[in-house]
């Protein structure tokens, strides 16, 4: 089947925080078991070993469970941050790595707003890990997500970006006093492929940029980044300017100083070379002196 | 300080920086930084990239003074400021090297091209840069050694060579703002504003007049040569213009944005950006409207200093400690990470003052001035000392004594990680408490619930308790509640049913409790005791007794299992059978110990009521059948309990 957006929308109402995804993902992924790094607060923070995992939202209502892994957004940071281009987004959407040319420039960790790559630092050879969508998975084999699949209270479904968004206001609609009136993913930072809807306000969690903007972060960089050919032009051009117009300025300056000297006939033409130098520095040299 | 001092110093950290970049490329990153993931950028990226780029902002903002405007007063200083653009350009390709996770794929972006990414036309702009830089400076090389032909035809091509440079730097140095303008959910606010790619290149500009004088100052101090303060004064009066113009915009931008407020808020981000201001542009540019300070090379030492100091530290805040507040990452560069910054900056201050020895690079620095610095030592032959430290080529002598001390020092010193590369953090796994709990019926929670934790001495065995264990192995406060009694009772409460879960009687022990072996909460670990074992079968004839196939590699694997000896160590009628284990010896990690524990038995229970027809109503399998949604107990809750 042919995606134009595959997502992913988690229903923090209906998840149990059982890992089975994360499990799953472990699986499907080859990743290894969880292991107590320096760098990891917690053994179950997302690693190496574990590209989604479930994070305790605290609330008074209680605690809730919900999955947080790679937002795949619409307008991604990473894929703009990336110096080679290792990590790129799909026309099917899911924002996929490149494990042979990625440098470890680790931009792309400190360009997410959802704090999502992590880094095997363990490694001698280091890459930067995180959530495919199980894209070739999905796309190749005619799966599901390993996670979805392996969701057993169908906290979190799979489909098309627009058919999930449709479902989750469908959800909100159906029983509003039970959910919060917003769907996390929809237009922070141009939209994501990955939404929750959640009877707890998910704000101000892990889950959640901590600056809400919609602006899409490749937006920022962008805007200044396509200057830069004019600004290289423009600075060239006018440098070449000053430069002509002060060689030349000089040059005649030479050329009255020699004919003066010719006409006196007495002071050495060196000797005047380097007063009309002095000169001429002192008036263009803005500043000098006190 | 006396210039071979100097120099041996010099050697020192490069020889401790190399052994570190050497440690680096064994076992990869993260044996010798302290990053972590939420903090991916430390000193080496923000001190030796982001911080070290202005420095060499030197190049091209003496470039184009002497080079475009013609402004002849600062010409003694232009080829030192090319050479320090050099050499930082230089330190900033073997910092980033090193940074990066793959080194050797330094070069990926020569042709893996990425027109959307900051980074990419930053690196495309230093690598053409240093090209440039190294035609400017070639130059003299060629001068030196006769190639006058050569250097005449580059003299030609000159000002492209320099307008390009200029370009290049204007683009790169802004750009180093624009890389941090992704990151407006980790900056601070104070910092992160659209103008950071303005403020970046003109305080490049205000600092590369700073760097280039306080170069000059030291090297010709360092050299006893009178410092050329004309240029030096000139410079310094452009760069409080600069510093000043960087200041208005950068209070403007604040203001005009709405976060005057943050101003005068306190807090450490706060004091942060006023000692950032101070430094950086306020004293500088105060003292520097004053004649007599930019005349004084001691005044104007401080006041680069402080100028030099102030904007790399702008530049460090922008690249990591102003994110540490909201981040709420805390990271402190290792002190093998400044090893590396100090060691490769060390290697590039030993080219320059090689550079300034050979090339001519300032004037008042000659071979007359040279000589007098090394002017050969007396050597008396009845003192060992002189003979050694004074002949006159002891010099490099010393220099090379030093760099291996470095190296030795430096393997000696780094942990032990960097040396054997990183192992998970061992979690202790500590035995269950006893505690004293109600057993009655709770709306929701089905069996055992939860009354008062008391520790062993406060039981009291009042009517309706009973005791359990709290299994809580790396005592974070999430447990679960096991009721010992009733599994013993399950087992058919004989002594032989204890057997059934502990698995293990090690030597001298009746009954080995599960932390004796699973000691650690998530690693497996090496239970046996080779040097016990070499000691008790009588040193090295006693090989034979357990690697008993004198051919065979004596290895773990090819060894006698340990049951044929310790006959009772695995006790009859175990549920649990550690035959394979026993073999390898590891017992693995805590967690993993009781799940496998545990979790078999519960559904072979399960399987064995559904066959029977027993009681269906509890779901032993489920994990929240042990895992309950009990009160969380912080270790110090505990302590205050006991």
């Amino acid at each position: 089947m042919i995606y134009r957006n595959m997502s992913i929308l988690t229903d923090v109402t209906k998840c149990i925080g059982c890992d089975r995804c994360v499990e799953a993902c472990r699986e499907t992924n080859h990743l290894p078991p969880d292991k107590p790094w320096r760098w990891l607060r917690n053994i179950t923070d997302l690693s190496t070993s574990r590209w989604t995992t479930i994070e305790r939202v605290k609330s008074d209502a209680g605690d809730r469970f919900a999955r947080r892994h790679c937002r795949h957004c619409l307008e991604p940071a990473c894929v703009e941050a990336c110096i080679v281009g290792a990590l790129q987004k799909t026309p099917e959407g899911p924002v996929i790595y490149d494990r042979d040319i990625c440098i470890g420039c680790r931009y792309c960790m400190i360009a997410c707003p959802f704090e999502i790559p992590r880094y095997s630092w363990e490694d001698r050879v280091p890459y930067v890990q995180k959530c495919n969508l199980c894209y070739e998975r999905v796309k190749y084999e005619g799966k599901l997500p390993a996670c979805v699949e392996a969701c057993p209270t169908e906290a979190t479904i799979f489909g098309e970006r627009e058919d999930l968004l449709r479902e989750a206001r469908r959800r909100l609609a159906t029983e509003p006093g039970k959910y919060v009136q917003q769907i996390w993913g929809e237009r922070e930072v141009g939209g994501t492929s990955v939404l929750y809807i959640s009877d707890v306000d998910l704000e101000l969690t892990d889950l959640e940029t901590k600056f809400r903007d919609e602006t899409p972060v490749p937006l920022r960089t962008f805007k200044v980044l396509h200057h830069m050919p004019e600004v290289f032009v423009e600075m060239a051009v006018v440098m070449g300017g000053i430069y002509w117009v002060i060689e030349r300025r000089e040059k005649l300056a030479a050329e009255r100083a020699a004919q003066a000297g010719e006409e006196r006939g007495s002071a050495s033409p060196d000797q005047e070379e380097e007063d009309a130098d002095a000169a001429d520095s002192g008036t263009t040299n803005g500043p000098k002196g006190s | 300080m006396n210039v071979r001092t100097f120099k041996a110093i010099l050697w020192f950290l490069l020889g401790a920086g190399l052994t570190v970049i050497l440690l680096r490329i064994i076992h990869g990153p993260g044996a010798v930084v302290a990053l972590t993931d939420l903090m991916p950028w430390g000193l080496w990226k923000g001190g030796g990239v982001v911080a070290l780029v202005p420095i060499g902002g030197a190049g091209f903002t003496l470039a184009a003074f002497v080079s475009v405007f013609h402004w002849k007063r600062y010409k003694p200083l232009y080829l030192g400021a090319v050479l320090l653009g050099l050499m930082c350009y230089s330190s900033v390709g073997a910092g980033l090297t090193f940074d990066i996770g793959i080194w050797w794929r330094i070069v990926f972006p020569i042709w893996h091209w990425q027109f959307h990414s900051t980074l990419f036309e930053i690196s495309w702009c230093i690598m053409l840069y240093l090209c440039v830089l190294t035609v400017e400076f070639g130059h003299a090389v060629l001068e030196k050694f006769n190639f006058h032909r050569t250097a005449r035809f580059l003299e030609r091509f000159g000002i492209v060579f320099v307008i390009a440079g200029i370009c290049l730097s204007t683009l790169h140095q802004s750009s180093l703002g624009t890389l941090f303008l992704a990151t407006p959910f980790r900056l601070h606010p104070l910092w992160y504003t659209e103008l950071l790619p303005f403020l970046f290149f003109v305080t490049s500009i205000g600092l590369g007049c700073l760097t280039i004088s306080w170069v000059a100052i030291v090297v010709h101090r360092l050299y006893r040569a009178e410092q050329p303060m004309d240029a030096i004064s000139g410079l310094g009066r452009i760069a409080a213009f600069v510093l000043a113009l960087y200041l208005v915009v950068r209070f403007a931008g604040i203001i005009a944005t709405g976060k005057g407020g943050l101003l005068f808020l306190p807090s450490w981000d706060t004091a942060n950006f006023w000692v950032e201001i101070l430094l950086s542009a306020a004293i500088p540019v105060a003292l520097l409207t004053r004649q007599r300070f930019r005349e004084s090379p001691a005044a104007m030492f401080w006041i680069t200093s402080s100028g030099i100091l102030g904007v790399s530290l702008n530049r460090i805040n922008v690249a990591g400690l102003a994110t540490v507040s909201t981040t709420n990452q805390f990271y402190l560069p290792a002190w093998t990470e400044w090893t590396v910054t100090f060691g490769i900056l060390a290697g590039a201050a030993l080219v320059f003052l090689f550079c300034v020895e050979n090339f001519n690079v300032f004037e008042k620095i000659d071979s007359q001035r040279l000589d007098e610095v090394y002017t050969p030592r007396r050597v008396d032959p009845g003192d060992w000392r002189t003979i050694f430290f004074q002949n006159p080529r002891a010099d490099a002598r010393v220099y090379s004594v030093v760099l291996v001390l470095a190296v030795g020092l430096i393997l000696l010193l780094v942990p032990q990680e960097a040396v054997f590369g990183l192992r998970p953090e061992p979690t202790p796994a500590q035995g269950p408490r006893i505690v004293e709990i109600s057993n009655g019926e709770v709306p929701g929670a089905v069996g055992v619930t939860f009354a008062v934790p008391l520790v062993g001495q406060e039981i009291n065995g009042a009517p309706g308790t009973l005791l359990a264990l709290m299994i809580d192995g790396n005592r974070d406060g999430d447990y679960v509640l096991f009721d010992h009694q009733k599994h013993v009772s399950k087992q058919g409460g004989g002594d032989d049913s204890c057997v059934l879960c502990h698995h293990m009687q090690k030597p001298y022990e009746e009954v080995s409790e599960c932390t004796g072996c699973h000691s650690d909460m998530y690693l497996a670990v090496d239970i046996f005791d080779h040097d016990t074992h070499v000691v008790h079968t009588k040193g090295n004839q006693g090989c034979i007794e357990c690697h008993t196939d004198p051919a065979a590699e004596k290895v773990r694997e090819t060894a006698k299992p340990c049951h044929e000896c310790h006959e009772t160590m695995r006790p009859e009628g175990t549920r649990i059978d550690i035959a394979e284990a026993q073999q390898t010896t590891m017992a693995p990690g805590y967690m993993d110990a009781m799940h496998g524990a545990c979790i078999s038995c519960h559904q072979e229970e399960m399987e064995n009521r559904e066959k029977t027809g027993g009681d269906l109503t509890t779901d032993l399998t489920l994990c929240t059948n042990c895992h309950r949604d009990l009160p969380r107990l912080e270790d110090e809750e505990w302590k205050a309990r006991l």
